[in-house]
């Protein structure tokens, strides 16, 4: 079993007894936020599975298949099911105040913004692609492993920072969020046209380079479209209020 | 004069941005889906591309993909709250597609030499056909337009 089977299936654990504990004191909790939490959960744990990294290691198609579910689709499922509301919902009020406290700390701030947490994500990527850091990573298991959690735990950040349900005191305004969003959808997009046509990571075949790259521009445009349909409408539901015509009909 | 009231009280601009942002969107995913995908006239990547064109390319592609949904969820809002102005939904959809398609024509194809319509020797005709769509859509979102601020579209009657 490797570490990261353990740690999401103890996540996937801890979700459902605490879905199952609200349920039990009939307080209730969305059962598509569990399904959404396992699956998610279940998705990170298969792609990290053996077979799967072996293919991801030698082919680069492979590679990007493990990008996409462990970097972007996994991680906004996680962070969709709000798991911090269901576990403070769990523990005594006063972990409440502890959580705010801790998300309000100058570190957690700078680091959940959302500039910062698009940086740690495609600026990572921009790094890891176009230069020959793809190539060590391929030489250096302890590296490769580093990299696979950072995959995860930026795209976590990301979709936190961006449209996390999760509490979270003075978040940045909707704007601001949408344009590092918008901003860093271009750069994705931009990102898989220049590996495309200029062959990076130079280490690796062009055809896997290209269908790779193809496989990032288009699968990659799912969870970000879901992730602008989910800021548009808190967006869109802030700025358009139900009117006491509307509610009548 | 209650009729106009009526009008006001629904958001025309508002509706207008949606549908047009749903008509960019709309037209310019059949763009990519029926001549880049079906068609395969031109490609993902043209072999002669440079950077900055590919880059153009990838912020006015994920520009449309947003316009898409964000116009999908301001009309969906517009119409759970009631605001939306029936009449302008139809001209700011075919407004929208027209205009896309006019600047897809002009800018993307012409000033930033993405790609062409087609890889053939009469391009001409292709490029007049391709604008001529786009001022044809146009010209029936306008149409629309000044029938609705009349108050004389079907869906105000």
């Amino acid at each position: 079993m490797n570490g990261f089977t353990l740690v999401f299936a103890t996540l996937a654990i801890a979700y459902g007894w605490g879905w199952w504990r609200l349920k039990r004191g009939s307080r209730e909790w969305p059962l598509w936020r569990l399904v959404v939490f396992w699956l998610s959960a279940l998705a990170i744990i298969a792609v990290m599975s053996p077979p799967s990294m072996h293919w991801a290691h030698r082919d680069f198609r492979g590679h990007m298949v493990v990008h996409l579910v462990a970097g972007m689709i996994a991680p906004l499922g996680l962070v969709m099911a709000a798991p911090v509301s269901l576990a403070l919902k769990n523990v005594p009020v006063h972990w409440g105040r502890r959580w705010v406290g801790f998300v309000s700390l100058p570190p957690i701030r700078v680091l959940s913004h959302p500039v910062t947490a698009a940086l740690l994500n495609i600026g990572g990527m921009m790094v890891l692609y176009l230069t020959d850091l793809y190539a060590t990573m391929l030489h250096s298991p302890g590296f490769a492993l580093w990299l696979h959690w950072h995959f995860i735990i930026a795209g976590c950040l990301f979709s936190w920072a961006i449209a996390g349900p999760d509490p979270a005191p003075k978040r940045p305004a909707l704007e601001w969020r949408f344009g590092v969003l918008v901003a860093s959808m271009a750069v994705h997009a931009m990102l898989s046209k220049w590996m495309y046509r200029f062959h990076f990571p130079a280490s690796m075949p062009i055809d896997q380079v290209r269908q790779g790259a193809e496989l990032m521009f288009y699968a990659g445009e799912l969870p970000e479209a879901l992730l602008v349909y989910l800021l548009a409408r808190q967006w869109m539901r802030s700025r358009y209020r139900e009117t006491p015509a509307s509610m009548a009909s | 004069m209650n009729e106009m009231n009526e009008i006001v009280r629904q958001r025309i601009g508002a509706t207008l941005l949606a549908a047009i942002l749903l008509g960019i969107g709309v037209m310019a995913a059949l763009d990519e889906i029926v001549f880049h995908q079906l068609l395969a006239w031109h490609h993902f990547v043209e072999i002669d591309n440079s950077a900055l064109a590919l880059a153009s390319d990838g912020v006015l592609h994920t520009l449309e993909l947003v316009m898409l949904v964000v116009g999908g969820a301001l009309m969906l809002r517009l119409h759970e709250t009631g605001q939306h102005a029936g009449g302008f939904r139809g001209a700011g959809f075919l407004l929208g597609m027209g205009g896309f398609q006019l600047f897809d024509g002009i800018v993307d194809h012409k000033i930033l030499g993405l790609h062409q319509v087609r890889y053939v020797d009469n391009l001409l005709i292709y490029d007049l056909g391709w604008n001529a769509a786009g001022l044809l859509l146009l010209a029936i979102g306008y149409w629309l337009l000044r029938r609705a601020r009349r108050g004389a579209a079907s869906s105000q009657r």
